[in-house]
């Protein structure tokens, strides 16, 4: 094997392991509460609320990855990134009209959420891969030995068909959006310098997306000390919600066309 | 209309009166039910969420939570829902009572957990009450069903709610009366009874 070839091999094994990794601290996170309680309530108002806060506008990142001079000749790349952004861009709305249903606005921005955006928002622009790091575990974090502790979780009497669209819509069979972005990668023809900021987003992904779930599981944890007042919603964006149907997410078929 | 569409703040005729849209508004009334009918009344209503001097239950995610407020924050709050398709535990009493007095199940609404924060009087129920029938009278709603323990029945009977004889032992509340009250389609009390 030639030793490009082997550095992309251990480039991947790396991700790979933070994936892993990942997989491992998200179930172990879930079990510490879920082998003794049932889901609440209103943690699943908490998980809906920080997804609605993270997914929004996350189309800006993947259209400034593709848009980065280190994707000009890696154009299936940048295709399936532009395809990706279009799939994901509405994905909020959907967390937003499953919290509607349950007659509720998501709760305020949790600071993780805000360090997330904060962070990623300025490392996207030079450093483009440490962002789909990022990805690559959010879309892949539920999967592994987190997948039977997600299920668990995903079990009161509270949920019904009008109120888990967006739980449905990420459940790998749906959607399989952590392979095709492994998949994206794995054909990107990347530099050993991509897979080291690949791996460095995937960590540092974890950490966030670890605390924001522990922040929804447990609402008195340390982050919590942050949450403060309602949401303010223009009226504009509160019609968008109510209003939403799952048809204006369109099909897959683009990003089907575009994974490699 | 349905009721989530019907019961929308009226700022300028309800200035005090405000709908729950927000979880933590939403938490702080069943901080305030929780006072009020587990630890004064040692009612043993059971909770749905993780804070244990929080009372929340299904049908505050079926229904409508309204409350009223002063500058310190909320004075009483109570939750509106419907005779059908409700998760509230008093729905099938409520249709049962509904059928008796030949309400139209359709355009019958309810009213339960009427609370007041301890620092307050609960004068401010008054505003709550006549939101609701102004709201939803002019939505196409027309009879409101809900029950109470005997001492407060003259309190509703100055809004025109009627005795229906129909009782129920609640397990935790102890002997209730449902009472109802026909609008005649009149959004105001005044215009109905003058």
């Amino acid at each position: 094997m030639p030793d490009c070839d082997m550095r992309e091999a251990h480039g991947l094994l790396d991700l790979y392991a933070c994936i892993d990794d990942a997989q491992e601290r998200f179930a172990g996170l879930l079990k510490s509460y879920l082998v003794d309680h049932p889901t609440t309530i209103d943690q699943y108002i908490r998980y809906l609320s920080f997804q609605y806060h993270l997914t929004k506008d996350v189309q800006r990142y993947f259209l400034a990855i593709a848009a980065h001079g280190d994707l000009s000749r890696r154009r299936r790349l940048r295709e399936f990134l532009c395809s990706f952004a279009n799939e994901e861009e509405l994905h909020y709305l959907v967390a937003a009209n499953d919290l509607a249903r349950l007659g509720l606005r998501p709760l305020p921005m949790p600071f993780d959420v805000e360090l997330w955006h904060h962070y990623f928002g300025k490392v996207v622009v030079d450093r483009p891969f440490v962002r789909l790091g990022a990805a690559a575990i959010l879309e892949n974090i539920s999967d592994g030995p987190a997948k039977e502790w997600v299920k668990k979780a995903l079990q009161g009497s509270f949920l019904t068909r009008d109120n888990t669209k967006f739980l449905v819509l990420h459940q790998h069979e749906v959607l399989p959006h952590g392979n095709q972005i492994l998949n994206a990668i794995e054909e990107g023809d990347l530099e050993p310098h991509h897979f080291a900021d690949l791996s460095e987003g995937a960590r540092k992904g974890t950490v966030l997306y670890l605390r924001m779930a522990e922040w929804a599981i447990r609402p008195t944890t340390l982050a919590s000390i942050c949450d403060h007042g309602t949401i303010s919603l223009d009226q504009q964006e509160e019609q968008r919600i109510a209003n939403f149907s799952m048809t204006e997410l369109g099909g897959t078929s683009g990003l089907q066309q575009a994974t490699p | 209309m349905p009721l989530r569409d019907a019961l929308v703040e009226h700022a300028d005729r309800f200035p005090l009166v405000g709908v729950v849209r927000d979880y933590p508004v939403l938490r702080r009334i069943g901080e305030i039910r929780h006072r009020q009918y587990v630890e004064r009344q040692g009612k043993a209503y059971g909770s749905m969420v993780l804070d244990r001097q929080c009372l929340i239950e299904p049908s505050d995610f079926t229904s409508v939570n309204i409350y009223a407020r002063d500058a310190r924050g909320i004075t009483c709050a109570m939750r509106v829902g419907e005779v059908l398709g409700d998760r509230n535990p008093y729905s099938p009493l409520f249709e049962k009572a509904a059928r008796r007095f030949g309400l139209s199940v359709e355009t019958t609404l309810t009213c339960t957990r009427l609370v007041r924060a301890p620092r307050h009087s609960g004068r401010h129920a008054v505003h709550l009450i006549r939101f609701v029938r102004w709201q939803t009278v002019h939505a196409g709603w027309r009879y409101c069903i809900m029950q109470t323990a005997e001492k407060l029945v003259p309190f509703f009977r100055k809004f025109g709610f009627t005795e229906t004889g129909i009782w129920a032992d609640d397990p935790a509340a102890g002997r209730l009366q449902v009472l109802v009250l026909d609008t005649n389609m009149r959004p105001t009390q005044e215009e109905s009874d003058a």
